[in-house]
C-alpha cells in the first residue's frame, strides 16, 4: 500500500464512526489520489472540520455528543510485554562505526503537518520522528493540475527526473562532492537537511530551498553542492518534459571515533 | 529546582502516529536538548545548535495541535513529548496541561536522566511515561550513554512512591555492542522488584549501509 494511505483509511474510519455515533449525515468519497500521501490532505481536514461544526451544533442545541474514546479499539498501543511491533522492520537508529566522516545522500524525508512529503530515497537510516520509511523510491505531492501549463509538478508524472546514470550515482555524486564544515564537526552536529530543487524541463537545475535544516553552515553547504549539480533527465508527462521538483535528504553523520576524540 | 524559559524549542512534530509510543492517534512533540550522549541515538538533531528550530510556547504548541483533537478524544489518544529529553520541559508540560485540559493524554518518552524535582512536578500531569532506561547496569549505563544512571534509579523510586508504576512502559532494549541478553533480564529483575510490570523488549536496529 502507498505510503500514508494506511494513515489515510484509519483517519477516515474513526471520521466514519464519529458521525455514525452523532447521527450525523457523513459522506465521504474514495480516495482516487494513488500515489504516496502524509495520510491527511485538505479534503480529510476539511471532513474534520464538518464533524466539528455538527458536534458544535449538537452541543449548542442541548443534545449529547458521543466521542470520548468512541473509535479507542481501532487502535491499541503496541510495545506492551513483548516486541515492540512499530519497531520491528524499521532501523531504529544508528550506524556501524566507520573510520572517516561520511556524508551520505538519500535517507527518507519526514511527515510532519501539512508538508508536501516529497522524497526520492536511496538508503534508509530514520529517526524518531519521521518513522515512515521504505525501501523503494516515491514521490509525493499534491494532485496536478491539468489546467495550469506552467505548472511546476511534484507529484504525478510519468517518468520522474533521473540523475545520469541513475539515484546511486547521484548518491555517489553528493558524496564525493559534499565537504562536512570543518566547525561543525568540531562541534559535533550532525543530521539530515532536506532540501528541494527544481529539475527544469530541461534537465538543468533551477531554485533550491532548504525544507528542513539543521545548521547554517550544513544548510548551505547542502544547498552549495545542489547548485552544482550537473544536468538531469527531465520529467516526462504526456510524452513532454516538465519541471519538477525535486526532494533530497542528505545525511551529515559524523563517525564514532570523531566524536570519541572530543568526549 | 531551575527554572526554565517559556518556550522550547522543538526539532519536530509528527502528526496522526498510530498506536506508536501512546495509545490512539498522537501527534509527537521533540524537544530540543539532552543530558545524555547515547552512542545510537535516535534523534541526533536534538543535540545539535538550536538556532535552526522553532520555537513553541505551550499556546502555540496548543494552537497547532488542537487541529487533531477530534482525533485524540474518539481514540483516547494525544500527545507524545518526546525529544530529547521531555523532562528538561517540566514547566512547558504542566502548562500544556493546562490549555488542553484532562481529556487529552500526555505521554512521555523519557530516559529519567533528571532531577526528581521535575519527575514529581510531571507525574500529576501525564498518563504514560514510556521510559528507555537503557540498562540498569551503571557500568553499562555510563558506557552507552556517558553519564551515571544515579538519577534514573532515583526516579524510579519516585515513580514507585507514587504508585504510578501501572502507567509506565519500560524499554529494555538489546544494546550492540554494549549489553546482552542476560544483562536485559538482569535489569528486568531489578525493575520487577520496584513494582513496574510493563516492559517492552526490543533492539537497537543499526543498519549497515
Amino acid at each position: 500500500m502507498a505510503r500514508g494511505k494506511q494513515t489515510c483509511k484509519i483517519l477516515k474510519e474513526i471520521r466514519r464512526q464519529i458521525a455514525e455515533a452523532n447521527g450525523i449525515e457523513f459522506v465521504t468519497s474514495e480516495c482516487r489520489y494513488r500515489g504516496d500521501c502524509l495520510g491527511t490532505c485538505p479534503k480529510c481536514e476539511a471532513e474534520v472540520r464538518y464533524l466539528e461544526q455538527e458536534l458544535r451544533a449538537r452541543s449548542i442545541a442541548g443534545k449529547a455528543v458521543a466521542l470520548a474514546g468512541i473509535s479507542a479499539g481501532m487502535i491499541f498501543m503496541s510495545g506492551c510485554n513483548g516486541a515492540s511491533s512499530n519497531q520491528a522492520s524499521v532501523t531504529l537508529q544508528g550506524e556501524p562505526v566507520t573510520p572517516i566522516e561520511r556524508i551520505e545522500a538519500g535517507d527518507s524525508i519526514e511527515e510532519e503537518g501539512e508538508l508536501p512529503a516529497i522524497e526520492d530515497t536511496f538508503d534508509v537510516k530514520n529517526g524518531e520522528i519521521d518513522d515512515n520509511t521504505y525501501d523503494k523510491k516515491v514521490v509525493v505531492g499534491e494532485i496536478i493540475d491539468p489546467e495550469r501549463p506552467d505548472k511546476v509538478y511534484d507529484a504525478i508524472v510519468d517518468v520522474r527526473p533521473t540523475f545520469p546514470g541513475g539515484d546511486q550515482k547521484l548518491m555517489e555524486w553528493i558524496s564525493q562532492n559534499l565537504i562536512y564544515p570543518p566547525n561543525t564537526i568540531d562541534a559535533h552536529i550532525e543530521g539530515r537537511v532536506i532540501i528541494q530543487f527544481q529539475v527544469k524541463a530541461d534537465g538543468s537545475i533551477g531554485e533550491a530551498q532548504i525544507i528542513r535544516g539543521i545548521y547554517q553552515d550544513l544548510d548551505d553547504e547542502a544547498l552549495r553542492v545542489v547548485g552544482t549539480l550537473p544536468k538531469f533527465n527531465p520529467a516526462m508527462l504526456d510524452g513532454k518534459a516538465v519541471d519538477y521538483l525535486f526532494t533530497l535528504p542528505i545525511t551529515f553523520r559524523l563517525t564514532y571515533d570523531t566524536r570519541e576524540t572530543d568526549m | 529546582m531551575a527554572m526554565e524559559p517559556p518556550g522550547a524549542k522543538v526539532i519536530g512534530v509528527a502528526r496522526h502516529r498510530l498506536a506508536t509510543d501512546g495509545d490512539g492517534v498522537t501527534t509527537l512533540v521533540a524537544f530540543h536538548g539532552c543530558p545524555l550522549r547515547c552512542r545510537y541515538c535516535l534523534n541526533p538533531q536534538s543535540l545539535a545548535g538550536d538556532g535552526r528550530f522553532k520555537e513553541y510556547t505551550p499556546e502555540s504548541l496548543y494552537g497547532e495541535t488542537r487541529i487533531d483533537e477530534l482525533y485524540f478524544l474518539a481514540t483516547n489518544g494525544g500527545i507524545t513529548f518526546g525529544g530529547g529529553e521531555p523532562c528538561l520541559r517540566h514547566g512547558f508540560i504542566c502548562e500544556f496541561r493546562r490549555l488542553c485540559g484532562q481529556e487529552w493524554h500526555i505521554n512521555l518518552e523519557t530516559s529519567l536522566n533528571v532531577s526528581s524535582d521535575c519527575i514529581v512536578s510531571l507525574l500529576p500531569v501525564v498518563n504514560t511515561l514510556i521510559i528507555d532506561i537503557k540498562d540498569m547496569n551503571p557500568d553499562i549505563y555510563r558506557c552507552y550513554t556517558g553519564q551515571s544512571n544515579d538519577l534514573v534509579i532515583d526516579n524510579l523510586r519516585v515513580i514507585a512512591a507514587f504508585g504510578r508504576q501501572a502507567d509506565c512502559i519500560i524499554r529494555i532494549p538489546l544494546i550492540s555492542n554494549y549489553n546482552t541478553d542476560a544483562d536485559r533480564e538482569a535489569s528486568r529483575k531489578a525493575l520487577e522488584a520496584l513494582g513496574f510490570t510493563r516492559f517492552d523488549l526490543f533492539i537497537y536496529q543499526i543498519r549497515k549501509h
